[in-house]
């Protein structure tokens, strides 16, 4: 029995899938059923898309599916968009409410919306209106934590990067949202690259200012789900991995031109050279570890980032000495290149994909 | 099966709110408890109030406006420069290098900082404690710097400006100190009604000139820079004025334990 939506989404699409391939199997006479064995699977099939449809509310046709599609969609910018109401009705209203007030509503908003997500969410089985409460909750708490700094001048403090990041967290595997865990990573995030920074003796609002604060967060997140299993949470692991590696090649891309903000006391140009390397060098590690893993996240980002490196480093070279026409023909060159590579590697992974299946 | 069964999910959550708003609480109760330790009465000229932000804001927040009396400003006036450009100038004359050295930054020039070709390095800025002194002997000077850079003005219109400037209209907030102790520097500066110590940031960078490698320092910005302004004393901000007279009023801000501010009086003054 599957423990997620999307599990119990897969298992029916495979189903569909099935039935497909067995209708053509059987029109080529290439496999037979009797009637017994058709009927069998077929009301086993039917039996279990119906428990789906019950526990779930699984799409178990395409055009549904479509209009799942469209929901998501909809459940998204309808949750963004109560969040950012939340936000600016409070600020309509806060200056006629003394402090006492002000404090009251704030918790009673955060907390009250909090409850109401885990209500929702047990009567809710599609998960669409539990999201819009759950970013509601998330963003309510956001703002009573911020608005206390306002109402009480409270010095900025890294500290609410924790709170904030543990409340998305919650809600993120209570109520399986994937946003809701992008939020929470990019929390820990910057948790993370702020206390680097202050241990580094800097002030923490300004850990921007130095990208290599990045790295250890970078480490973190991208291992987080080889030492926590994520196997009941679908795409919980890609997402992690996506963020990690994020963390760690934009600020490489920073950093290999923009020399001067590395902790490094040295020649600006060498800094950034020595981070162009190490930006090829990781990007290509990526595409590797992606493909011995078959994580594709990490092949496609591995990716993206090596052609942005081999972008930026033909522009440094010959933007100014070649002309225009002759610029982007090579940019073009570089993009066929890298088309063959790439085309080779699939090969090589279809071959050992061959292998394994007659093994 | 969820990871969490469903009263564990919400006992987790629920106190997770209810101890980060005791905690945040906690610690303004803890600020404001005791004597506070510093009061002082600022004027429209210290605590600005811009009600064009305020559209969708019901609340109002009054900004601090502080300056430094910069290496320009106490340096003899130099030829078509003028005091206005002065004041934007951030690096206190009091930034020396032992000054920085005591704060934490590190006052070796980098070796790759050398005469004659452009580089530059920003040091890492740090949050330190500030010494803000209120209408004593760095606002004098400023005065009397004012009056200096105006006898050397080309036009005379314009330093008598800048004088009326410094004198009416100007802020009477300056920042004259810095230290990582808040104890040692109120041991230095013990009058809690003209002096008040708050946390801030000092920035630095290296850089090369032809002739040597030189720190430049200067004070980027305060913490806390903006200060809420609660019922009941919102009505003085609020009441109808014209808006061709520039409003007048006194308000007098405490800083407790943890140096963070709050309003406890306003008023309307002539």
């Amino acid at each position: 029995m599957p423990l997620t939506r999307q599990q119990a989404q897969q298992h029916a699409d495979v189903i569909h899938h099935f039935e497909q391939e067995l209708s053509r199997l059987q029109k080529e006479q290439v496999l037979t059923l009797s009637p017994e064995q058709k009927q069998s699977v077929q009301s086993h099939h039917a039996a279990l898309l119906q428990s789906y449809a019950n526990d779930f509310d699984i799409d178990r046709v395409q055009k549904s599916k479509q209009l799942s599609l469209g929901m998501r969609i909809a459940s998204f910018l309808g949750a963004v968009a109560l969040a950012c109401s939340v936000f600016f009705l409070f600020y309509q209203f806060w200056g006629l409410l003394t402090t006492s007030l002000q404090v009251m509503v704030l918790i009673t908003a955060s907390l009250g919306s909090f409850l109401f997500t885990m209500f929702l969410h047990k009567k809710d089985p599609s998960g669409y209106f539990t999201k819009l409460a759950a970013l509601v909750a998330y963003a309510c708490f956001v703002i009573n934590i911020s608005m206390f700094g306002q109402i009480f001048n409270i010095t900025p403090s890294d500290n609410a990067f924790i709170v904030w990041g543990a409340l998305a967290f919650l809600l993120a595997y209570y109520c399986d949202l994937r946003l809701l865990l992008a939020a929470g990573i990019l929390c820990v995030i910057a948790f993370i690259s702020a206390r680097t920074g202050t241990w580094g003796g800097m002030y923490w609002l300004d850990f921007g200012e130095r990208p290599e604060n990045f790295f250890p967060a970078a480490i973190v997140i991208f291992m987080l789900p080889q030492w926590i299993s994520h196997e009941r949470f679908t795409g919980f692991d890609t997402i992690y991995r996506v963020f990690g590696l994020l963390c760690a090649l934009l600020p490489i891309l920073v950093l290999a031109n923009w020399g001067q903000a590395s902790y490094i006391n040295g020649d600006a140009n060498m800094i950034e050279g020595s981070y162009q390397l190490l930006g090829f060098a990781l990007s290509a590690v990526a595409i590797w570890v992606g493909v011995r893993k078959q994580w594709n996240e990490t092949i496609n980002t591995g990716t993206t980032f090596f052609i942005i490196f081999l972008y930026t480093k033909l522009y440094d070279w010959w933007w100014e000495i070649m002309p225009k026409y002759l610029f982007f023909f090579v940019l073009a060159l570089a993009a066929i290149l890298a088309l063959f590579v790439l085309k080779r590697l699939r090969n090589v992974i279809e071959k050992s994909y061959g292998r394994e299946e007659s093994a | 099966m969820s990871i969490f069964k469903k009263h564990r999910a919400l006992v987790i959550g629920a106190s997770l709110i209810i101890l980060t708003n005791a905690i945040a609480l906690g610690g303004v109760a803890y600020n404001r408890s005791s004597t506070p330790d510093s009061t002082l009465l600022f004027s429209e000229r210290e605590l600005s109030y811009n009600s064009y932000e305020y559209d969708d804001n019901s609340g109002i927040s009054m900004s601090l406006q502080w300056k430094v009396l910069s290496k320009d400003i106490i340096s003899p006036p130099r030829k078509g420069e003028s005091y206005d450009w002065y004041n934007y100038s951030r690096e206190a004359y009091w930034l020396t290098d032992a000054k920085l050295d005591e704060l934490g930054f590190d006052t070796i020039a980098p070796s790759f900082i050398a005469p004659g070709s452009y580089r530059f390095k920003q040091l890492k800025n740090r949050e330190v404690f500030l010494v803000l002194e209120l209408n004593g002997s760095s606002y004098e000077r400023y005065i009397e710097q004012a009056q200096v850079h105006a006898s050397k003005a080309s036009v005379k219109e314009e330093g008598l400006r800048q004088i009326k400037e410094a004198q009416f209209e100007s802020s009477r907030l300056f920042v004259i100190d810095a230290g990582n102790n808040a104890v040692q520097l109120r041991k230095r500066y013990p009058n809690r009604n003209m002096y008040t110590i708050v946390k801030g940031i000092v920035d630095a960078h290296w850089q090369s000139t032809d002739t040597k490698p030189i720190l430049n320092a200067y004070i980027n910005s305060l913490s806390v820079s903006k200060l809420h302004v609660p019922k009941p004393h919102d009505v003085v901000f609020t009441a109808p004025r014209s808006t061709s007279i520039p409003a007048k009023y006194q308000v007098n801000v405490a800083y407790g334990q943890r140096h963070e501010p709050w309003i406890t009086s306003a008023r309307k003054s002539q």
